[in-house]
């Protein structure tokens, strides 16, 4: 079975509300990366305490590997979460519906 | 030594550099040669974490080993910590073997762990290259673009040497490669002293040795075969005919273990001290294992049970455990099966802290139909029997946690928790 847009940001949405407990001075960001030997999307939640190791929780493995697909994935995430997303290994590639380069930061 | 006899073929030991780091670098978009990442398991009995996996620069820079503890690796923003995904590392190493599939025939390639397989290319590798050594860096470069893992190739005339090549040679080679062969076992294998890190050789095998005064392999090489044979038996030979690299099994002849039984054994994560609590774990293991055995039509005769005392327990009694088996009528039933157990277990248990529980089952006989007792109500025998096989069909369809005993609730039931590990640690999310 596919999974939808919906039911790929949803599934991830859930994983982030488990395991975002936030605290000050920690950094959370959401790692979207390009995974050209899935190929999948890949998406982790880091989180940085100062002084400390860093961590990255796995919330999710998109297995259509289509940008328009991911794109509409990250859309509906926006809608949700103001964590900062950063895209990893998406070299010159362009969001299919906004046309800016990827690795520049989310749509919005 | 005359070598003619022997087998004189190709065999590849791959291994893929660092598995389970290399494989988490790559969904992360990093090189598993230059990350700095841990994957570290926090499940209940790995205290407050253990190392499953290092990437090589976490190792170089850190001094971080595999099955390190928590508490031993630095505290750095440099290092990356993530959680394990053993299902993850399962389907990579069937895309591996796929990969390998390739370049040998089904039933010459023999998975050996979940990151190490033997080829046997001896048929085969002219195919693929002018040497067995093009070869074996093309099957790398394949495996790196198919799959951006590292690998690393351990070359022999036959599957030992290719192991010990592996282990000795190639994993601290620049190019990730490394050659045996008969003639070479003398000048790159007989100057070893550390016994421990030639494979097969474990901590109380290399003790043993040095009591006999083998102290390099070039000693294991020239001992009487025969003498170290009656000194430690069948493995004494074995040793010999590593220390001169010869190796006769052959791999399409898969070998039927003599008694086959089925067990499980598990780390408890904290001391258990109470005797109902030790007994829950018992009754939940048992029940594991007696499914699995039935899933297979077996019924056992032989019921085994290992204890593991807490580590200030053992060093109280003397003794770092024990372990016991009985010898009963052939039988599937659940309830015989685990008031067996607990009859060992209350026979020789005085009341140590225990930290390790181990059962099996063998002397195992196909299961032909149920033999009923002529001391025990018939009807209510066939009604046991029939009960059982219903739960286990509901188990294998909705899956383990489908219907559990109740106590398995209680403190200090482990098998919920454990449900959803694979060997021991965390799955990976179910929905990945």
């Amino acid at each position: 079975m596919i999974e939808t847009t919906q039911q790929a940001a949803k599934l991830i949405q859930q994983r982030i509300q488990r395991y975002f407990k936030p605290q000050t001075r920690q950094r959370y960001q959401i790692d979207v990366v390009n995974n050209i030997y899935g190929p999948t999307y890949n998406f982790f939640l880091n989180i940085q305490v100062p002084q400390q190791r860093e961590r990255s929780l796995p919330l999710h493995r998109l297995q259509v590997y289509q940008l328009n697909y991911l794109e509409n994935v990250i859309t509906l995430l926006q809608n949700t979460t103001q964590l900062t997303f950063n895209f990893i290994d998406f070299k010159q590639l362009r969001w299919p519906d906004k046309q800016t380069l990827i690795r520049l930061g989310a749509l919005k | 030594m005359d070598y003619t006899d022997e087998p004189h073929g190709v065999f590849f030991m791959i291994d893929n550099k660092s598995f389970y780091a290399s494989v988490e670098s790559i969904e992360r978009g990093l090189n598993p040669l230059r990350s700095t990442l841990i994957v570290m398991s926090e499940a209940d009995n790995t205290g407050s974490g253990l190392v499953l996996a290092a990437s090589p620069q976490a190792k170089k820079r850190f001094g971080i080993s595999n099955v390190s503890r928590q508490y031993e690796v630095p505290v750095t923003p440099e290092l990356l910590v993530v959680p394990p995904r053993m299902n993850l590392y399962i389907e990579k190493n069937l895309a591996v073997n796929k990969i390998f599939r390739s370049f040998v025939a089904d039933e010459d390639l023999y998975p050996y762990s979940i990151d190490e397989s033997v080829l046997d290319l001896t048929r085969s590798w002219r195919l693929f290259g002018a040497t067995p050594l093009i070869v074996a860096r093309r099957i790398q470069k394949t495996i790196r673009q198919q799959l951006g893992l590292y690998t690393t190739v351990g070359i022999g005339e036959n599957p030992v040497q290719a192991k010990l090549a592996l282990d000795l040679f190639a994993k601290h080679d620049h190019e990730l490669l490394g050659t045996l062969t008969y003639a070479l076992m003398p000048a790159k294998v007989w100057s070893i002293t550390n016994l421990t890190s030639v494979w097969s050789i474990g901590q109380r095998t290399a003790a043993h040795l040095q009591r006999l005064g083998i102290h390099s392999m070039s000693d294991l090489a020239r001992v009487d075969p025969f003498e170290l044979q009656q000194e430690m038996g069948v493995i004494g030979a074995q040793l010999f005919a590593l220390a001169w690299g010869i190796d006769r099994s052959q791999l399409h002849e898969l070998v039927t273990p003599a008694d086959k039984s089925w067990g499980n054994s598990q780390v408890l994560p904290r001391d258990y001290l109470q005797q109902k609590e030790i007994e829950l774990v018992l009754r939940e293991i048992g029940l594991q294992v007696t499914t699995r055995m039935r899933h297979h039509q077996q019924k056992a005769g032989c019921v085994s049970l290992g204890i593991g005392f807490a580590h200030v327990a053992a060093q109280e009694d003397g003794r770092s455990g024990f372990s016991h088996s009985l010898r009963i009528e052939p039988t599937d039933s659940n309830r015989e099966l685990v008031d067996h157990l607990l009859t060992l277990f209350r026979e020789s248990w005085a009341g140590q802290a225990v930290r390790h529980i181990a059962v099996s089952y063998s002397r195992l006989v196909p299961n032909t139909g149920l033999q009923l007792d002529l001391f025990q109500d018939p009807q209510r025998q066939i009604k046991d029997d029939r009960f059982e096989r219903v739960l286990d069909s509901i188990r294998a369809r909705f899956g383990t946690t489908a219907l559990f005993p109740a106590s398995s609730l209680l403190q200090g039931g482990t098998m919920l928790s454990r449900a959803a590990l694979v060997g021991g640690h965390n799955g990976g999310n179910s929905f990945d």
